[in-house]
């Protein structure tokens, strides 16, 4: 694959809470992103490294964040669109991952 | 859309189909080891399987083994086997077992040499050489999907193998199934944190009963040994690679099995009843792993990796892909299959899923994986006890 991809974000189903980077982020960059019914647009908030996951909406504390149709775990804090959102306001639903 | 996957196979006299003709040299202890090994080195058309241990295997162990070493024996992709033994009771055992498969067989067993290793060498080379001319006279005929078993394996895998080369996977999967073929997924720890979709997916209670068990057993086994699977696990590197949670994980690897009910759930090694999805529950390290899927039958492995994993399969060509675009650059002569468009929006799943059916079809058909041209395949068979 030559050069640089056409989407720098992806989404494995159009309804999910999050989209992954495709390369390292920059806050305040505007992201062309890669769902099953076309592209979207988003700024992020923060830098997001290599392959990890930004918010595609609001999403207030304790809910379910969907990714691939399922539920990846629960929002430990409030996640503002476009932020990170890994260990650090992510929990497992079911089990004590820190 | 699955009557366009036609495949062409060997004929077997019990009835499968093989995707290769392999002559098969099967050594049954530790004994035979080094002249199994000179033997295959002077046939090198041959495949080797050896395995260390005879003696002293006992219980839960002994019926594994020798469930593992009938199903390598009458693996659908072997067409004959040298069998080398050091004792006449296991060389008869096995000999018989080719044999009622319909396959041609020699048996040497060094008892039979007064434990002369090159007296036998040279009488397995000449019977090997026989089998092999025997063997290169066959021909291919037309198959059809619901003659093939997959297996679906990943190792060393990252953020992009849960949500591109996985997701992939399990479309092939439901294809195969949905052409009537077998397919079957494995690992048992990788449920752990997505059994609820498993369980739902079960096509019986029993079913899902029995998968919660398998998941609790390991579990139980792990904390028994002081190992904290919860706190541990995704582990840093996981972490570091973007997965959160436990959830996000297994979710990623359960993929694999795409969407069909799940018929079943296997022992290590033990072939599915018909045609469908079946889980075996086995260990998750890929050398074990994909040998339990081998002696269960399976024709071939869809193996997915991050940043990559040269290990294959012996007797089932294995198809390595990876979505990862560092890994499909790189790794030239690993990766058969670049999934990394899924990412980049260069193909779509679609696009992608007929690619893959239309190179497993050529597999299938005769068409080297890289794994098969550079060597790369083992079969084992695990222990879980103490020998005698």
């Amino acid at each position: 694959m030559a050069g640089e991809p056409r989407y720098a974000g992806f989404m494995l189903h159009t309804d999910d809470d999050v989209a992954l980077a495709l390369v390292p982020l920059k806050a305040g960059a505007m992201v062309r992103i890669v769902t099953p019914d076309g592209a979207r647009e988003l700024e992020v908030k923060e830098d997001i490294p290599l392959y990890h996951k930004f918010a595609m909406r609001d999403l207030a504390e304790g809910i379910s964040v969907i990714k691939g149709g399922e539920a990846i775990g629960v929002t430990s804090a409030p996640v503002g669109c476009g932020m990170h959102l890994h260990i650090q306001n992510l929990k497992s639903m079911r089990y004590g991952v820190s | 859309m699955t009557e366009e996957y036609r495949f062409d196979a060997y004929r077997r006299p019990d009835g499968s189909v093989g995707l290769r003709n392999d002559l098969l040299i099967l050594s049954l202890s530790g004994l035979t080891t080094p002249i199994a090994r000179r033997v295959a080195a002077a046939l090198p058309q041959a495949k080797l399987i050896t395995i260390p241990y005879t003696g002293g295997i006992i219980g839960e162990d002994a019926v594994l083994r020798r469930r593992m070493l009938s199903g390598f024996a009458t693996h659908p992709n072997v067409g004959a086997v040298l069998v080398i033994s050091c004792n006449p009771i296991e060389g008869n055992l096995y000999h018989r077992i080719v044999e009622a498969s319909g396959r041609p067989a020699a048996k040497l067993v060094l008892d039979d040499y007064g434990h002369d290793g090159l007296r036998l060498t040279d009488a397995a080379m000449r019977a090997g050489a026989r089998l092999l001319k025997e063997l290169s006279a066959a021909r291919r005929s037309p198959a059809s999907l619901s003659e093939l078993c997959i297996g679906v394996e990943c190792g060393r895998s990252d953020t992009s193998s849960g949500v591109a080369s996985n997701p992939l996977v399990g479309r092939i999967a439901d294809a195969v199934v949905a052409g009537g073929g077998r397919v079957m997924g494995g690992e048992t720890m990788e449920w752990f944190g997505a059994e609820h979709l498993l369980e739902k997916r079960a096509a019986t209670p029993a079913v899902a009963e029995r998968l919660r068990e398998a998941v609790d057993r390991r579990m139980k086994r792990a904390e028994a040994a002081g190992i904290d699977l919860i706190g541990s696990n995704p582990g840093p590197a996981n972490i570091a690679m973007g997965l959160s949670t436990l959830e996000e994980k297994s979710l990623g690897a359960v993929m694999k099995t795409g969407s069909s009910p799940v018929c079943g759930v296997l022992q290590h090694g033990e072939a599915p009843a018909g045609p469908g999805l079946w889980l075996m529950d086995q260990p998750f390290y890929s050398t074990e792993s994909l040998s339990g899927f081998v002696a269960a039958g399976a024709h071939m492995v869809l193996f997915t990796t991050g940043p990559g994993n040269s290990f294959v399969s012996l007797l089932a060509p294995t198809v390595k892909l990876s979505a990862n675009a560092v890994a499909c650059r790189e790794l030239t002569e690993q990766i058969d299959f670049d999934a990394s468009g899924i990412l980049t929006g260069e193909t779509t799943f679609d696009d992608a899923t007929k690619a893959l059916l239309e190179q497993m079809m050529d597999v299938a058909s005769g068409a080297y994986t890289f794994g098969e041209i550079l060597g790369e395949g083992d079969e084992t068979i695990s222990r879980n006890g103490e020998t005698l």
